[in-house]
């Protein structure tokens, strides 16, 4: 190729084939039944569940482990249209584990429906909007997810009655997503401040996705030129006794863990979704 | 510790000390959670380290409208001169 056909084809965006329309209407027509799928939930499965189980603990349980395979559902149906799939490494370790802090980094809309997706019951601390938002709050309610506004307190004490029950919680350190172009965005201390009052340990979930899609503030409709393709990977668990340093005051461990949790997923991250060093 | 420069001084010292925070980026008007990447349990840690120095309750309620360095200066001024 001469330089001058190199910038003829730099110039022109890449063709729209069939795929590519057909993506996008797979893409709206997902997004759809999910948000419908959460409202028929809040208004049969979840009502259904108040009067058959009285016992709070019992009814979040079963909640949870109906959005898990809600959430299924949902990735088999993007797998199937084309829209994304996921790859799992390890993941059996997130099944297994019992009373631990799940953390993941943030690149996209949709990394809590894949990793909810592979367990049966899971905790989550979300966004205080979605409790609002007509389509979810009917499910983060079942659930009795944590919200991420509550006072600090609250949500501590929330968090480590849940861990001592046994149940896992997925909290993403990062607080929202990461932002476009970027390996990881700046990391709130909430996870930090949670393992120090519980000793939970941390089990790290890196997500890699091979399109910088689904941001915030980037329309649905923007799809990615092929599809997404996420690979999670689940690694041995952080214990909190490790990480650690007992000498330190409250405030200073919270930022020494956070520094840890930080360098931990930079570290993995420094290979891309194919595996190849960035 | 009675006068304002003292509690300022005082602050300034916790800030650097409890919190890591640079002792450059200290200034009256500097935001402790945007400027100095405190967050809401740090503002807990530090009311509870100027209960302990002024043997006064300090009620949380009074630091809601807490932002600056300056705003807790003032706070703090106002409850231990009264």
């Amino acid at each position: 190729m001469t330089k001058r056909q190199i910038d003829q084809k730099k110039a022109t965006p890449p063709r729209k084939g069939l795929n590519w329309y057909w993506r996008l209407f797979a893409t709206g027509f997902a997004f759809c039944s999910f948000g419908l799928g959460g409202v028929l939930m809040a208004i049969t499965i979840f009502p259904a569940m108040m009067i058959i189980l009285q016992n709070r603990e019992k009814r979040r349980k079963y909640a949870q482990l109906v959005i898990c395979r809600g959430f299924r559902i949902f990735v088999w149906l993007l797998d199937v249209t084309g829209v994304a799939e996921a790859r799992t490494e390890n993941i059996e370790q997130l099944r297994a584990a019992r009373g631990a802090l799940i953390i993941a980094n943030h690149p996209t809309l949709l990394d809590v429906v894949m990793i909810l997706a592979q367990m049966d019951r899971c905790q989550c601390v979300v966004k205080h909007e979605l409790f609002r938002n007509p389509f979810m709050a009917g499910v983060v309610r079942a659930a009795g997810f944590i919200r991420n506004d509550d006072n600090p307190e609250n949500l501590i004490s929330q968090a480590s009655a849940h861990l001592g029950s046994g149940a896992c919680i997925m909290i993403f350190p990062e607080g929202t997503r990461t932002p476009s172009r970027r390996k990881l965005g700046q990391l709130q201390r909430g996870v930090a401040n949670i393992a120090i009052e519980t000793h939970a340990d941390l089990i790290p979930v890196v997500v890699h996705c091979n399109h910088d899609t689904l941001k915030k503030g980037v329309p649905w409709y923007r799809i990615p030129p092929s599809k997404i393709r996420y690979r999670l990977v689940v690694d041995a668990p952080l214990s909190f006794g490790d990480i650690a340093d007992p000498t330190l005051t409250r405030a200073k461990l919270a930022r020494s863990v956070t520094r840890i949790i930080k360098d931990y997923f930079l570290d993995k991250l420094t290979y891309d979704f194919a595996g190849n060093r960035t | 510790m009675h006068s304002r420069e003292d509690v300022y001084q005082q602050l300034h010292d916790y800030l650097v000390e409890l919190f890591e925070v640079p002792a450059e980026n200290i200034t009256p008007d500097a935001r402790l959670f945007e400027d100095l990447d405190l967050d809401s349990i740090d503002a807990v840690d530090l009311i509870v380290k100027f209960q302990e120095i002024t043997g006064k309750k300090i009620p949380a309620m009074e630091f809601r409208s807490v932002r600056t360095v300056d705003d807790v200066v003032e706070k703090i001024h106002v409850l231990v001169s009264s």
